[in-house]
């Protein structure tokens, strides 16, 4: 009879922390900090940092990739613009001058030399602003 | 007694035991040694596999700020300091080069081609062949001077820089308009103000002086807005007082 009651007494004890833990697990996780409490900060415009102007004319290019290693010396080169604008593709040994679709898409392909080339493409708008960029492209068939 | 001992273990099940059957391990089977062959050449294919993500081919251009034994400081295309290592295995090459010609050759300033592997962790590049450079200038602007008895013009940038171009028999002259696309000009179709690209070599003692290539003329787009020619640029000035006032500023 006595050991019984050492049991039951444990287990009773055993119970009662599990229902304390399962409270304030109940009561961390539904607790609400009043207004009062809270402290509200807000940003002064100074330290909002200045979006730099927009240029008119954009150009990306998807193709190639800037330092890429290719072992044929044909080179596609695509990209996206404006629609309106005319793009220059400048290599060592030759220049194009093409116009994008009217979704501003646009491709074409440039002969390179052996080795290291800078291939710079350049955007013209129709009122003389101009962006440019510039892709080094490597052909070789070295393995290393 | 017993009922006591089996208090003690339920209570040490309840409270102690869940904690410690979590984390128990279950033991490995012991593997055969073809097994563990395997698992070694797998763990080995994965650090190679990784290794070579890291490491990829790549080619660059740039002009060398700081040259040493083992380590080259170049400035890229794009304006940034690139570092580059050079091992016993790095070729060097250059056209102007009669005999052997190694890292000490290299002079600062000089426009190197570079070939090897890219480390994107550490953001380095293993040289594997560097050769020294003679690449076209491209000069993009608008036409502040023509002279058509001397066959040279002015070429104004936006970054307030001016070249003297020499046109020479040689130079393949250019015109694109919308209409006809680009064909083939004469000198005498460069008018002043109009936009103009040209592709040519700097002269050696001059960095402003030009001989073109290729020019191409744009008579239809309009020349940037940010370039303004000043009056005093339409003067048939000599080519060392226009290298002179470009040097200035």
């Amino acid at each position: 009879m006595k050991t019984e009651k050492i049991i039951i007494s444990f287990i009773a004890v055993a119970i009662g922390i599990l229902v304390a833990a399962g409270a304030f697990y109940f009561y961390q996780t539904t607790k609400i900090i009043s207004t009062s409490d809270t402290k509200s900060v807000s940003l002064s415009a100074s330290t909002t940092p200045t979006q730099p102007p927009k240029p008119a004319v954009f150009l990306s290019i998807d193709t190639p990739k800037d330092e890429d290693v290719i072992d044929t010396k044909t080179v596609t080169i695509t990209g996206k613009t404006n629609p309106d604008v005319v793009i220059v593709v400048t290599t060592s040994s030759n220049d194009q001058v093409i116009t994008p679709a009217a979704n501003g898409n646009f491709a074409t392909t440039a002969i390179l030399g052996s080795g290291e080339n800078a291939i710079e493409i350049r955007a013209f708008t129709q009122n003389g602003e101009e962006t440019k960029v510039t892709r080094t492209v490597t052909v070789s068939s070295e393995s290393f | 007694m017993k009922k006591t001992l089996l208090l003690f273990v339920i209570c040490y099940l309840l409270f102690v035991g869940h904690a410690q059957a979590a984390p128990t391990p279950t033991s490995a089977p012991e593997q055969s040694p073809a097994e563990t062959q395997i698992n070694k050449l797998k763990d080995r294919i994965a650090s190679r596999v990784a290794e070579l993500k890291l490491v990829e081919r790549r080619g660059i251009i740039g002009i060398a700020a700081e040259v040493s034994d083992t380590q080259i400081t170049i400035t890229d295309v794009q304006n940034n300091t690139r570092f580059i290592d050079v091992d016993e295995l790095t070729k060097f090459a250059s056209p102007s080069a009669k005999g052997s010609f190694g890292i000490s050759d290299i002079p600062k300033g000089n426009t190197l081609g570079i070939l090897g592997l890219y480390n994107k962790q550490s953001r380095r590049m293993l040289a594997r062949f560097v050769d020294i450079l003679i690449l076209p200038k491209i000069v993009n602007g608008a036409v502040s001077a023509v002279d058509d008895k001397k066959f040279t013009i002015h070429v104004a940038t936006e970054n307030k820089n001016e070249f003297f171009i020499d046109v020479e028999t040689t130079t393949k002259t250019m015109q694109y308009t919308k209409a006809d696309g680009l064909l083939r000009a004469g000198f005498s179709k460069i008018k002043e103000g109009e936009r103009i690209m040209v592709v040519g070599f700097s002269d050696v003692k001059d960095k402003n002086k030009l001989l073109a290539s290729r020019i191409i003329v744009f008579p239809e787009i309009p020349k940037n807005p940010k370039i303004v020619i000043l009056p005093s640029q339409n003067l048939k000035e000599t080519p060392t007082t226009a290298t002179q006032s470009a040097t200035k500023k």
